[in-house]
């Protein structure tokens, strides 16, 4: 009887996952397969989910208007570039207010909180003056200054974390075994921390791949357009290429994809660090 | 392996050690380390020995005071260039590097050459035995083995001093006095001076030629072994040292019949000899003081004229298979006294317990002292 419920329970748990899975691939499944469907499909009284002609005209359409493999090349530039400032900035940081003792130190990190808890918009207007009085408007580097700003909080709280979590006599037998405070980082404290990095780059990345509002507002010209504005571009004011749309949907979310089947073993013990005592 | 080291002396002068909550941690330490010696620290929890150990490692800032190693003055040298290696408690071992890469980290670090690596690795595993485990991952390995590993990084270096802070607590009972004996020979082999920290005074005893008994922060007693359980300087050390601790007794020095006697309940003891002339020396007669005789020294049977019976009831018999140590509800307190185990004794028995007066210590009541 016993043995009975157990299975019971398990089938019920296997139906309550998969009925949430579905709600949430479902969007995205309908995504790819309208990207696949030629414009006739789409728009049409009777729409199926699989497409009854089968198409990649979308996609090679979509690499042929305009600039998107422009916008994807810059956007790869600005979320690279953030990722990985944001990570070195971010650690070396995160190992000061841990391990160091320098006057101020709480405050600083307490500091570092705070700021993270100011909403993005708030910052748009004065980060928009700054990067005019600097003559950065329509460059990736105002990007990628304006990215920092958002994910270093985050960053240098969660490296925080994971370091606080490694053992202090690692970091201590690394300095009697001669390293200095930068090899104690990058030999010893950044290798058994991919968790926490990972998470950074992820986030980071991200952020700057897919942000909108300051994309829109400091660049301005379309070279420099990421792909999030260049999106948007395919929205028509009278009609709008829906199977176009899909199709430049699914080519933004691949390369986050890839990045997240990549690295997702170290993301996920990322996120649950901390939660048990070891 | 056979290493010829420079005069590796350590000199701690005048250490002071205040946290920034006016928490004083170490006061007023004043140490010598011979070359080659092997000094054991020892004490309760929270005494400051480890702090001691991390100030020699340069782990910790000195609030107060000198360190020397060999002539150097070292108090503003970096860990690294100490010339010192350190065990840690829980082995520190990097977990992302495999045995090998462990032991080779610290000469990898000064940028020795590869096969002078290989070579001293291997060396190295050769005398802890742990060959087989070179390409192993730290969470491979037992906890004996990791401790292996972990003295292993630090000898591989040939530092002048070796630091260990308590390196057998995390073993089991057998694998640490298997460990013990590991560290005495590797001592003997390397002819290394060796600090080491432990709160366990089994180990202090068995292991240092030198033991520094310490209790809040401050030397109580820094002497041989032997010295140190068979004179301790005051009653923290007496009661700290031996197995069971030393039986302490409130007592008064009284004159009696034209002697000096030890006076306590139920009774009282001739003063002869040293402790006669100690006691009149340092003016104690007619003053409290704290009677101690070790477990070892009290007898269920009288065996000579100047002993005085304290009856005694049977509470706790520990059976430690070679002996019994049995705990003995008396008016002078608790007694706990080391038997025989064939003498057959029950609980609730009530017997007579006897010692003789060249075998008490005698301490001070107000400061616990020793007198004699």
């Amino acid at each position: 009887m016993k043995y009975k419920g157990t299975w019971l329970k398990s089938i019920g748990y296997f139906l309550l996952l998969s009925i949430v899975t579905f709600i949430i691939i479902f969007p995205m499944v309908i995504t790819f397969f309208t990207s696949l469907k030629p414009i006739g499909e789409v728009i049409t009284a009777a729409p199926t989910l699989l497409p009854q002609h089968f198409t990649l005209d979308n996609y090679i359409k979509l690499f042929k208007v305009r600039n998107f493999p422009q916008y994807m090349y810059n956007s790869l530039w600005v979320a690279s570039f953030t990722a990985i400032l944001s990570l070195m900035i971010s650690s070396l940081a995160a190992a000061a207010i841990v391990w160091m003792k320098f006057p101020g130190r709480k405050l600083v990190a307490k500091g570092i909180l705070a700021a993270y808890m100011f909403p993005q918009i708030l910052l748009i207007i004065p980060l928009f003056i700054m990067c005019y009085r600097l003559n950065l408007i329509d460059t990736k580097f105002s990007l990628v200054m304006a990215y920092l700003s958002f994910s270093l909080p985050f960053s240098v709280w969660m490296l925080k974390t994971f370091f606080e979590s490694i053992p202090a006599e690692l970091v201590q037998a690394a300095l009697v075994d001669g390293c200095s405070y930068w090899q104690v980082l990058h030999r010893i404290i950044l290798p058994i921390s991919l968790a926490g990095i990972t998470t950074v780059v992820i986030f980071s990345f991200v952020l700057g791949w897919s942000e909108y509002l300051f994309a829109a507002n400091l660049i301005t010209s379309d070279s420099n357009r990421t792909i999030a504005v260049g999106l948007q571009t395919l929205l028509g004011y009278y009609r709008t290429d829906y199977a176009l749309l899909t199709a430049a949907s699914v080519t933004m979310s691949l390369p986050v994809y890839c990045l997240f089947v990549m690295v997702q073993k170290y993301f996920i013990k990322g996120l649950t660090v901390g939660a048990v005592k070891e | 392996m056979e290493v010829i080291k420079d005069m590796a002396r350590l000199r701690l002068e005048n250490l002071h050690k205040i946290y920034d909550n006016k928490v004083v941690a170490i006061k007023d330490v004043d140490l010598l380390i011979e070359d080659k010696e092997f000094l054991v620290l020892v004490g309760p929890s929270g005494c400051g020995k480890s702090t001691i150990l991390r100030m020699i490692a340069g782990l910790e800032e000195i609030t107060g005071g000198n360190i020397y190693i060999g002539d150097k003055l070292v108090n503003n040298v970096s860990p690294g260039d100490r010339d010192i290696a350190m065990v840690f408690q829980n082995y520190a071992l990097y977990p992302h590097m495999n045995v090998y890469n462990n032991l080779a980290f610290a000469l990898k670090i000064k940028k020795t050459p590869r096969r002078e690596i290989e070579e001293r690795v291997h060396k190295v595993a050769e005398i802890l035995e742990i060959e087989d485990l070179l390409e192993r991952k730290p969470r491979q390995l037992s906890g004996g083995q990791r401790q292996r590993v972990a003295l292993g990084r630090a000898i591989i270096r040939e530092p002048q001093i070796c630091l260990m802070d308590e390196p057998l607590s995390n073993l089991d009972a057998k694998l640490r006095g298997q460990m013990r004996a590991e560290i005495c020979r590797l001592h003997k082999r390397l002819k290394t001076t060796m600090v080491y920290v432990t709160h366990d005074q089994t180990e202090a005893m068995t292991m240092g030629s030198k033991i520094v008994v310490l209790q809040e922060g401050m030397i109580q007693q820094a002497d041989t072994p032997s010295n140190i359980y068979q004179r301790p300087a005051n009653t923290f050390v007496a009661n700290f040292i031996g197995t069971p601790p030393m039986n302490l007794i409130n007592a008064e020095i009284i004159k009696k019949d034209g002697g000096l006697r030890v006076s306590f309940q139920q009774g009282s003891l001739l003063l002869e000899g040293k402790h006669k002339s100690a006691v009149e020396a340092k003016g104690y007669a007619g003053k409290s003081v704290t009677l101690g005789i070790r477990a070892e020294d009290i007898m269920l049977s009288r065996a000579s004229v100047n002993m005085v019976p304290i009856t005694g009831i049977v509470d706790v018999i520990e059976n430690l298979g070679a002996e019994l140590h049995v705990h003995f509800n008396t008016e002078n307190g608790d007694l706990t006294v080391k038997v025989h185990p064939g003498t057959g004794i029950k609980m609730e028995e009530v017997f007579e317990l006897y010692f003789s007066s060249d075998k008490v210590h005698l301490f001070d009541r107000e400061n616990g002292n020793r007198i004699v």
